[in-house]
């Protein structure tokens, strides 16, 4: 089990900055996630870890050992491309033996290691068959046998998942994040879809413009999004701007609607007087007749109903405020509803659930 | 994504070595030779004058020559442009039984140089040829027609026509695949329908491939050599360039006629440049022609038979009349041959002239065609693969001489390269070998491209990743993945090679060093056997290239057509 470290790296394309100053320590055995729109650089440094491009700067250590200057064939990674590229003119077989051909492998052992991987990704019934004769999902899961076959010190995933639908996608995560934990090999998984990345991750690195906007387990990043780029990216949210009046906690916002308070420590440095968004999880918002709760005077905002929409698990609410900024709110008991168009609502929710974010520029 | 128009760390001593190999042919057998020309001609006593174009114009036999030219040129291109719309268009838009044999067929009058046509074309449609003959005879007509009227103008426009039309066919053809169907399909949605939706929506979206091919058909008919010369229609530009060619030292009017072929070429392309973004370099082979076909009734199945199989028919005439020419025994003043013979066939390998020329024609085409594949498959992965500055430059000189009449191009050698160990006094082989190569460099370097341009560069990178280094993974993945079409543009390389006519006719001063054509025009001197064993000699071109061509046929399968886009 191979540890990743990635310091200062920074590339350049043209006057195009695809990848600005990012460090990352990857632990040894980790599926790691590089999550993030389109755009975003994670494609890059993917490519940048498995040597397709040199970095401007900055130095990539597998260990111990600086492969910032290696070439991608001498890196010993095995990737798994977003269009599988599989060798057309090679059997499936062929294609998984190639990198056990080139490490002069032994043939009987060749043999049983190509078995064994193409077993490990189910596809031990179609060694002779040529790749044009499968599916997306078959190609796709050649594609990680050829990869893992050759005992890579890491696996890159390219979005792999992202030419497959719907259901065999949800099928092939199950898939790799079972191999990951029978092969127990570290893997670096890029995606732009942030299911995939919170189902399947140890860790997510989310990533915008370049650079590494934050690192963490799943829930932490969902629940403690660390600016407000990430809170926005990662699931849906609601933003109600704001100004700070106390930094310590619990934290109190002054919005249009009344104060807002926070009982959760923000990641960014903040202090009163900035202004500042605070982020509310559609499904932490609940909602209660105005006259009922008048008593209630804590994290409460007035709106009217707009629209609701009937999604058969759930039911979704867009309720516009005083001011007219729209709220999105989720109740998962569908068995009734809530308040219908045009009804006015009083909005609550948790300290514990408001994050305060610094304003986007 | 890396949309960079170059990567410093792309320039690796490989690259740059192939780069520098890439400037130092292009420079010294491209450009030099035409700058030579472009001096000789400007320059006269170290001083620049235009004093020779002043002579040109003036020449009554020059002034005939540019008109005749021009002529040819633009009536040729009218008249493949009558050929080829139609056929194009039922061959797109319409589905019908046959499709593929017949769309084949209609390719084949490419596989024989004009010039070798006019040999049996001269022997059918002579005064007392075979078809005034038997017109006679059936008492259609009472005098003989003049079938070549005006000093053999319309027997070389028919010829060059028959030949182009294949290519003109080929770029309407990309052209009206690439019109998406759906801007069509808009049009109708509107209320446009049949002329009118052809004439205000198609037309206009197909124009710029259209004049790609157009442009191809009056330079070619505009420089060609071999068929005027046997047509003895002696006032065109490209006749006057070649009997110059053997005196350029003493007469400088040669530089000055060269000049103006180049200039009226580049006029040509920069005006379809202006006007069309100079579209016609794009790749063709990605149009989609099933999307916007539809099933033919069976009264229009009938008459698109008819029109291919009568164009194809008419146009094979040159063939078979070559083919009747080459086994005749005896054949005066009657339709057919009185008597028939194999004699000459046997006489191609008995004779020294024609033996020497066959075996010097697979030589010299062997040769050009290795150059052309090293030069072209290095031309075009560096086009898709690398990124590094002036790549358009290396693509736009690459193609250059598709563009540069081969004329100009030869007689720029004999010029710029005399009195060096190049000279084609001493010997044309080094000279000839090269001249192939450059003209047809861009068919080996579109088919390559086509080839690395279909080509993931994942399964590059996917084999690289896997522990090959780039040599190993260039040798296993990407030439296997590429053979087939690196293997189409050698054949087309090598064949056109085999028939190359200008470059031939000009360069090829020694009687030992003949290529086929030069061979074929040289036996048409002799009046006893001379036109019957230029015509073996030619069937015997016209099977090689039928037989490379069936061989990249069985290669390519499906994707031969892709093979002519010119």
């Amino acid at each position: 089990m191979v540890s990743l470290t990635l310091r200062g790296i920074t590339r350049k394309f043209g006057d195009v900055t695809a990848v600005d100053d990012v460090s990352l320590e990857i632990a040894g055995g980790e599926l790691f996630f590089l999550l993030g729109p389109s755009g975003c650089g994670k494609t890059t440094l993917l490519r940048l870890i498995a040597g397709f491009y040199a970095p401007d700067a900055g130095s990539i250590l597998f260990d111990d050992h600086d492969v910032t200057r290696t070439p991608p064939h001498r890196r010993n990674t095995g990737m798994v491309f977003q269009n599988y590229a599989l060798w057309p003119h090679m059997s499936v077989w062929e294609n998984v033996a190639y990198g056990l051909v080139l490490r002069k492998i032994p043939s009987s052992e060749q043999h049983d290691r190509v078995s064994e991987a193409l077993e490990m990704v189910r596809m031990d019934q179609y060694g002779e068959r040529s790749p044009n004769q499968l599916s997306g999902g078959q190609q796709q899961r050649v594609a990680l046998a050829r990869a893992l076959v050759i005992r890579p010190d890491v696996v890159l995933l390219d979005e792999p998942l992202s030419n497959l639908d719907a259901r065999l996608r949800l099928e092939m995560r199950d898939e790799i994040r079972r191999i990951h934990d029978e092969t127990g090999t570290t893997m670096i998984y890029v995606t732009h879809d942030q299911k995939e990345a919170l189902s399947m991750a140890d860790r997510v690195a989310v990533m915008d413009l370049g650079a590494v906007a934050q690192i963490g387990e799943p829930r932490s990043i969902y629940d403690r999004p660390a600016n407000a780029f990430v809170a926005d990216f990662i699931g849906e949210t609601n933003f109600v701007a704001g100004r700070l009046t106390r930094s310590e906690l619990p934290l109190a916002v002054e919005t249009a609607f009344g104060v807002l308070h926070s009982t959760v420590e923000p990641v960014e440095d903040l202090s009163p007087g900035d202004e500042v968004v605070c982020s509310v999880r559609p499904e932490d918002i609940r909602v209660s007749d105005p006259d009922a709760a008048a008593g209630e005077e804590e994290n409460v905002m007035d709106g009217v109903v707009r629209q609701t929409v009937y999604l058969g698990d759930h039911e979704q609410y867009t309720i516009r405020l005083g001011d007219g900024t729209p709220m999105k709110l989720v109740d998962h008991r569908s068995d009734r509803r809530l308040a219908g168009p045009g009804a006015p609502v009083r909005l609550k929710c948790d300290a514990s659930q408001v994050v305060v974010l610094g304003k986007p520029v | 994504m890396p949309s960079a128009r170059f990567d410093l760390s792309d320039l690796t001593p490989g690259v740059l070595a192939i780069l520098g190999i890439l400037v130092l042919f292009f420079g010294l057998f491209l450009f030099y030779p035409i700058l030579h020309v472009l001096m000789n001609a400007f320059y006269t006593d170290e001083q620049f004058s235009i004093e020779f174009f002043g002579l040109m114009l003036q020449s009554p036999v020059q002034q005939r020559a540019l008109i005749n030219s021009f002529e040819l040129g633009i009536v040729t291109t009218a008249l493949t442009t009558i050929i080829a719309l139609p056929m194009a268009v039922a061959i797109v838009r319409y589905d019908f039984i046959g499709k593929g044999l017949l769309g084949g067929l209609a390719l084949v009058p490419m596989i024989m140089p004009p010039f070798v046509g006019a040999i049996g074309m001269k022997q059918m449609f002579a005064r007392f040829g075979s078809i005034n003959l038997f017109l006679l005879e059936t008492g259609l007509i009472d005098a003989p027609i003049d079938w070549f009227g005006g000093g053999g103008f319309w027997g070389v426009v028919i010829l060059e026509a028959l030949h182009l039309y294949p290519i003109m066919y080929l770029n309407i053809a990309a052209a009206l695949a690439n019109v998406d169907p759906s801007l069509e399909e808009s049009a109708r949605n509107v209320g446009a329908g049949g002329f009118r939706l052809f004439r205000t929506v198609t037309f206009p979206l197909m124009l710029p491939g259209y004049f790609a091919g157009a442009i191809i058909v009056f330079i070619w008919a505009f420089t060609d050599l071999g068929t005027p010369l046997i047509f003895e229609f002696r006032e065109v530009v490209a006749v006057q360039i070649f009997n110059m060619s053997t005196d350029v030292h003493a007469n400088p009017l040669g530089y000055a006629l060269v000049v103006f072929v180049v200039l009226v070429t580049l006029v040509l392309f920069y005006l379809s440049k202006r006007f069309f973004g100079g579209r016609h370099y794009e790749m063709v082979a990605r149009g989609h022609v099933a999307s916007a076909s539809k099933r033919a009734t069976s009264l229009e199945t009938v008459l698109i038979w008819g029109m291919l199989l009568s164009i194809t028919g008419i146009a094979l005439i040159p063939h078979l009349s070559v083919v009747l020419t080459s086994v005749t025994e005896r054949w005066f003043m009657t339709v057919l041959p009185s008597d028939y013979t194999a004699a000459y066939y046997g006489q191609i390998f008995a004779h020294d002239l024609t033996l020497l020329s066959i075996r010097n024609s697979l030589w010299l085409s062997v040769m050009s065609t290795l150059i052309d594949i090293v030069l072209g498959v290095a031309i075009a992965y560096l086009l898709t693969r690398r990124r590094f500055p002036f790549r358009d430059a290396l693509d736009a000189v690459a193609m250059l001489p598709l563009a540069l009449p081969g004329l100009v191009l030869a007689f720029g050698y004999i010029s710029g390269f005399s009195g060096t160990f190049l000279d084609v006094r001493v010997s044309p082989v080094p000279l000839l070998i090269i001249a192939y190569a450059v003209r047809r460099l861009p068919y080996m370097v579109r088919a390559a491209y086509a080839g690395f341009q279909q080509m993931s560069v994942t399964l590059e990178e996917a084999s690289m990743n896997l522990g090959a280094g780039p040599l190993r993974t260039l040798w296993k993945i990407t030439m296997p993945l590429v053979l087939a079409n690196v293997a189409a543009g050698a054949i087309l390389s090598f064949s056109f090679a085999m028939l190359e006519v200008s470059d031939s006719l000009i360069l090829a001063i020694n009687e030992q060093y003949y290529p086929i054509t030069k061979a074929i025009y040289s036996l048409m001197g002799r009046i006893t056997d001379g036109p019957y064993m230029a015509s073996a000699m030619g069937m015997l071109g016209m099977i090689l290239l039928a037989c490379s061509l069936l061989f990249t046929g069985k290669v390519l399968g499906r994707r031969m057509g892709q093979l002519f886009k010119v």
